[in-house]
C-alpha cells in the first residue's frame, strides 16, 4: 500500500450497488456547499433581471428580516437533525412561549425582563416533555412531536379563547422592531443564535457527541455515550430554540396571535434539509442552513415582488423540501 | 489450457484516494478449481472481486471472463454473466423475510406482469437453503436469526440461478464448525460440477483443506500463485506477512492479581441460569459456546446493554448497579462488540473520531473540545498499533476489516479501561493482525487488566486464556484452568 497526503474526500467513498450516473451525481453533490452557493446565487440573479426591486440593499434586509425568525428556530432543529432528534412541534412551542408571554405581561403585569426569560424556561419545558416522551417511555419522536404539538396548539388556545389581542410592546421591541447600525434586531439575533450554534456543534464535546448519535447510536451508546440524555437535551434545544423565535416573532407582529407561527415547521425543515443537515442523522452543519435559510428567504421574496399569487410562495416551499430531500437522498443513499 | 479457464485477470489496478489498494494484478481461475485468495487486512482482496463483479469501477486491466473482456458496471451484469458474489459485510435487509432476502433482485414473475410468483418463490428459496443443508423457517424475518444464519441466508442468495463461478469473501467468519462443514461439502459438490470458486479467508487451514491454488496478495501486490500441495502453512504466513511469524500466541501468563469483576447468581428471563464466576486482574477469562449458548447475553448484560437481569455484579469487591453502558464505562470496562459495522464503528466518522469517541471528556476542560490534543492521541494510536490508513482524517469505512477493528479497540486503550470485554476479538482479521491484537491483551494482562473473552474460535481460547468457561442453553457448564482445556473438552461441555 502506497500512502501519500492526497486529502480525502467522503465523497470519494464508492458504495456498492450504484449505477454510474447516480454515482457521478452523488460526485457533484458531495461538493454541496459550493452547489448551494451557486443555487443562492442563480436565484439572486434571476429575481435580479425580472424586478427591479429586487437587488436593492432595503430589499435585503427585507430578505434578512423575513428569514430571520426562520433562522432562528432552524438552528435549533439543525442540531437536533444532526442528534437524530425529529421535532415537529416546533411551531407550536413558539405559539405557546408567544401566548404565556403575552398573558403574563398583560394580565399578570410582569415585565417583559421577567416575560423573556420565562419564555425560553416554556421553551425548555416542552423540550423536556418531548424528550421525556421519546427516550423514557420510547415513544416515536415523529409521532410523539405530532402529538405534543396538538397539545401544546390546544393549550395556546386555551389560554387565549382563540382571540388575538394587541400587546403594548414596549419592553419587547428590542427583540424584533430596532434596528441597529441600520441592522434589523431579528437579523442580529439570528446571528447571534447561529453563531452559538456553530460554536457548538464544531467545538464542544457535546457537538462531537450530537454527531456521534446521529451517525450510529447503537455503537455511540456501546462506546459509552449517554444517548438518552443526549437526546434530551436536544430536544431542550430545539425547543428553546423556538420559543426564542416564537418572542421575536411576538416582538415583530405587536399583536398576539395563538398561531402566528403555525405552519412554519415545514419551512424550517426544509431549510435545515436543504442546507445540508442529513435526513437520517450524522451530518449537517449551521452555515449550510444558512444558506438554505436564505435561499428559501430570497424565492419567497422574488416571488412576492414578481407580483406573483402568494399561494406559489407555499407550492415552492414544498417543492424546495421535496428537492432537498431528493438530493439528501443521493447524498446518503437514500431511504432503507 | 486457455479454455479451462473461466476467468482471468491481466495487470488490474486501482487507486483509492491515498491508497493504492491493487497493484497490476493477474489472477487465474480455472473451471472445477477452487483458488484461495489470502492476504493481510487491507491487502486488497475485497477490492479485487469488488472489480471483478462490478462494484468498482477498475483504474486499469482487464477482466477477461469465458473468452471474453468484460466491463461490469453493476452487480447485476456480472450476475448474468453467472457471475455470483458472497460480500464480506452482511448486506441482508432486517425487515425482510428469508425468502425474499434470499431472491432479491430476482424474484421469480408471475403469470400476470408485475407479480411475483410467490409459490416459485418459496420452492426456490427452500431449494437454496437445502442445498447447504440448514433449516430455516423462509418466512422468518433475516433481522431476527443470529448472524451464522444470516451468513447462510446470505449464500443462500447466491446459490440461486445459474452459477458458474462463485465468489466468497470470508464466508465462515460467523460460522461454527458443523456449519463450515457442511459448507465445504457443497462446494465440493459444486466444483465436481465445473464451476469455479474463488475463496477468500484468513484461515489458513481452511485452504490446506479445500482449496486447489492459493493466490497472496501484499500491498495490492501479487506475491506469488501456488498449487497448494507445494506449500506449507510456514510458506504462506512468509508470503502475507513479508516475514516470520515467530510467535502465534505470545503469551506470558503472570501472577493474578486481586479480583476485579465477581458475577453472583446471575439470572435473565431471556434466557441464563444462575452464572458464577470471577475475573482477576492479569487474567483472560475465556467463555466459550455455541450460538444460542447465551455467551452474547451475558456480554450484554455485563456492559449493561441488557438492564433486566437478577443477581449480583462486584466491581472490586462492591456491589454495582449496571444500568447502561455508560455506567459500565464509568466503572472501567470497555467493550469490543461482535458486530464490528453495526454495533462498533460510526460509519459518518473519521479513524481519529472513531478512536476517541468513548473517551471525549479528557481532551479539554469543560465544555470545549480541544481538537488538536485529541488528534494527537488519535495519530499516537495509529502508529502505535500499526492502524493502516493514508491519514486519521480517512473516513472508517474505507479502512479493511481489521484496521476497523484495530480502531475498536483501541477505543478502550484510549479510556485505559481495565476491564475489557471483547465480544470476537479477531473475527475477520488477518494472523498478523490477529498475532497483534494478542500480543496487546498480553500487555494489558501484564498492566493488570482483566479480560473476559467470548470467542468460538477454540485454538485462541486455548492458547491465551488462563481460564476457559463453558456456557451452554444459558448456563455454566464447565470451568477449566488453561493446562486442564483441550477442544474435546470444550465441546463435549459446549454441547450439554
Ligand atoms: N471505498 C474505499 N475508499 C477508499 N479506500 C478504500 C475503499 N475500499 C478499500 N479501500 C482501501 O483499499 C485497501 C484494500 O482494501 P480491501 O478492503 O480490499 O482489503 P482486504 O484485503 O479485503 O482486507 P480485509 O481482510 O481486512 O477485509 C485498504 O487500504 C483500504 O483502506
Ligand atoms: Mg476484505
Amino acid at each position: 500500500m502506497r500512502k501519500s497526503a492526497v486529502p480525502t474526500q467522503t465523497g470519494e467513498l464508492v458504495q456498492p450497488k450504484r449505477s454510474a450516473l447516480r454515482e457521478r451525481i452523488r460526485r457533484l453533490l458531495a461538493i454541496d456547499a459550493v452547489a448551494l452557493l451557486v443555487a443562492l446565487t442563480l436565484i439572486i440573479i434571476v429575481f435580479s433581471f425580472s424586478s427591479p426591486y429586487f437587488f436593492k440593499t432595503r430589499n435585503f434586509m427585507n430578505i434578512g428580516r423575513s428569514v430571520a425568525i426562520m433562522g432562528i428556530t432552524a438552528t435549533g432543529v439543525t442540531i437536533g437533525l444532526i442528534g437524530g432528534v425529529f421535532d415537529l412541534s416546533i411551531a407550536s412551542v413558539a405559539d405557546l412561549t408567544l401566548v404565556i408571554v403575552s398573558l403574563a405581561h398583560l394580565e399578570l403585569g410582569l415585565p417583559a425582563g421577567i416575560c423573556i426569560p420565562l419564555g425560553l424556561v416554556v421553551g425548555m419545558l416542552c423540550g423536556l416533555i418531548n424528550g421525556f416522551l421519546v427516550t423514557r417511555l420510547r415513544i416515536n419522536p415523529i409521532i410523539c412531536t405530532l402529538g405534543t404539538a396538538g397539545i401544546f396548539r390546544g393549550i395556546a388556545f386555551l389560554l387565549t379563547g382563540g382571540q388575538s389581542h394587541a400587546v403594548p410592546t414596549a419592553g419587547f421591541r428590542w427583540l424584533g422592531r430596532i434596528q441597529i447600525l441600520g441592522v434589523p434586531s431579528p437579523i442580529i439575533f439570528m446571528l447571534i443564535v447561529m453563531a452559538l450554534g456553530f460554536i457548538t456543534l464544531r467545538y464542544t464535546k457535546f457537538g462531537r457527541s450530537v454527531y456521534a448519535i446521529g451517525g450510529n447510536p447503537i455503537a455511540s451508546r456501546l462506546a459509552g455515550l449517554n444517548i438518552n440524555r443526549i437526546r434530551m437535551k436536544l430536544f431542550v434545544i430545539v425547543a428553546t430554540s423556538a420559543a426564542f423565535a416564537g418572542m421575536v416573532l411576538l416582538s415583530k407582529l405587536g399583536t398576539m396571535i395563538p398561531n402566528a407561527a403555525a405552519g412554519t415547521e415545514l419551512n424550517v425543515i426544509a431549510a435545515s434539509i436543504l442546507g445540508g443537515t442529513a435526513l437520517a442523522g450524522g451530518g449537517g452543519t449551521i452555515q449550510g442552513t444558512l444558506v438554505g435559510v436564505l435561499i428559501l428567504g430570497a424565492l419567497r421574496n422574488g416571488l412576492v415582488i414578481n407580483n406573483i399569487n402568494p399561494y406559489w410562495q407555499e407550492i415552492a416551499s414544498g417543492i424546495v423540501l421535496i428537492t432537498a430531500v431528493a438530493v439528501d437522498i443521493l447524498r446518503s443513499g437514500g431511504y432503507r | 489450457m486457455e479454455d479451462q479457464l473461466v476467468l482471468r485477470t491481466e495487470q488490474i489496478t486501482k487507486d483509492f484516494p491515498g491508497v493504492r489498494a491493487l497493484e497490476s494484478v493477474d489472477f487465474s481461475l480455472k473451471r472445477g478449481e477452487i483458488h484461495a485468495i489470502l492476504g493481510e487486512n487491507g491487502a486488497g482482496k475485497s477490492t479485487l472481486i469488488k472489480i471483478l463483479c462490478g462494484v468498482y469501477l477498475r483504474d486499469s486491466g482487464r477482466v477477461i471472463i469465458k473468452g471474453q473482456e468484460v466491463e461490469f458496471r453493476s452487480p447485476r451484469e456480472a450476475q448474468v454473466a453467472g457471475l455470483r458474489v458472497i460480500h464480506q459485510e452482511l448486506n441482508l435487509l432486517p425487515l425482510l423475510s428469508v425468502e425474499e432476502n434470499i431472491l432479491l433482485g430476482q424474484l421469480p414473475a408471475g403469470r400476470l406482469p408485475c407479480f411475483v410468483d410467490w409459490r416459485k418463490a418459496r420452492q426456490q428459496a427452500t431449494e437454496a437453503l437445502a442445498k447447504l443443508q440448514v433449516d430455516l423457517d423462509v418466512r422468518e424475518k433475516a433481522g431476527n436469526l443470529n448472524t451464522g444464519n444470516q451468513q447462510l441466508v446470505e449464500i443462500a442468495q447466491a446459490l440461486v440461478g445459474e452459477v458458474e463461478i462463485l465468489v466468497m469473501d470470508e464466508p465462515t467468519a460467523a460460522l461454527n464448525d458443523a456449519e463450515i462443514k457442511r459448507l465445504f461439502s457443497l462446494l465440493r459438490r459444486m466444483v465436481s460440477h465445473g464451476i469455479g470458486i474463488i475463496y477468500i479467508t484468513h484461515h489458513i487451514g481452511e485452504i490446506f483443506e479445500i482449496a486447489d491454488r492459493v493466490t497472496v496478495l501484499r500491498d495490492g501486490l501479487r506475491v506469488d500463485t501456488v498449487d497448494i500441495k507445494s506449500t506449507t502453512y510456514e510458506d504462506l504466513i512468509r508470503m502475507m506477512v513479508g516475514r516470520d511469524l515467530d510467535e502465534m500466541y505470545p503469551r506470558h501468563f503472570v501472577e493474578l492479581g486481586d479480583v476485579l469483576l465477581e458475577v453472583r447468581g446471575l439470572n435473565s428471563e431471556k434466557g441464563l441460569h444462575d452464572i458464577n464466576f470471577t475475573l482477576r486482574e492479569g487474567e483472560i477469562l475465556g467463555v466459550f459456546g455455541l450460538l444460542g449458548s447465551g455467551r452474547s447475553l451475558l456480554a450484554h448484560i455485563l456492559f449493561g446493554d441488557e438492564p433486566k437481569f437478577s443477581g449480583e455484579v462486584l466491581i472490586r469487591n462492591k456491589v454495582v448497579r449496571i444500568r447502561s453502558p455508560n455506567v459500565a464505562c464509568a466503572l472501567g470496562m470497555g467493550y469490543v462488540p461482535m458486530e464490528r459495522k453495526n454495533e462498533g464503528l460510526i460509519a459518518t466518522f473519521t479513524v481519529h473520531k472513531n478512536i476517541t469517541v468513548a473517551n471525549l471528556s479528557a481532551y479539554g476542560r469543560g465544555l470545549f473540545l480541544h481538537e488538536a490534543g485529541e488528534k494527537k492521541r488519535a495519530q499516537y494510536w495509529v502508529e502505535r498499533m500499526d492502524i493502516r490508513t493514508p491519514s486519521i482524517d480517512q473516513n472508517i469505512q474505507s479502512l479493511s476489516g481489521g484496521n476497523q477493528q484495530k480502531v475498536v479497540v483501541t477505543r478502550w486503550l484510549e479510556t485505559q479501561a481495565d476491564i475489557m470485554i471483547m465480544h470476537e476479538p479477531t473475527r475477520g482479521i488477518d494472523v498478523g493482525a490477529k498475532v497483534e491484537i494478542y500480543t496487546l491483551m498480553d500487555e494489558l494482562c501484564q498492566q493488570g487488566v482483566g479480560i473476559l473473552m467470548f470467542s468460538s474460535e477454540m485454538p485462541e481460547l486455548l492458547a491465551i486464556a488462563d481460564r476457559i468457561l463453558v456456557m451452554s442453553k444459558g448456563q455454566l457448564t464447565g470451568v477449566f484452568s488453561h493446562d486442564e482445556a483441550t477442544q474435546e473438552l470444550l465441546i463435549e461441555r459446549a454441547v450439554i
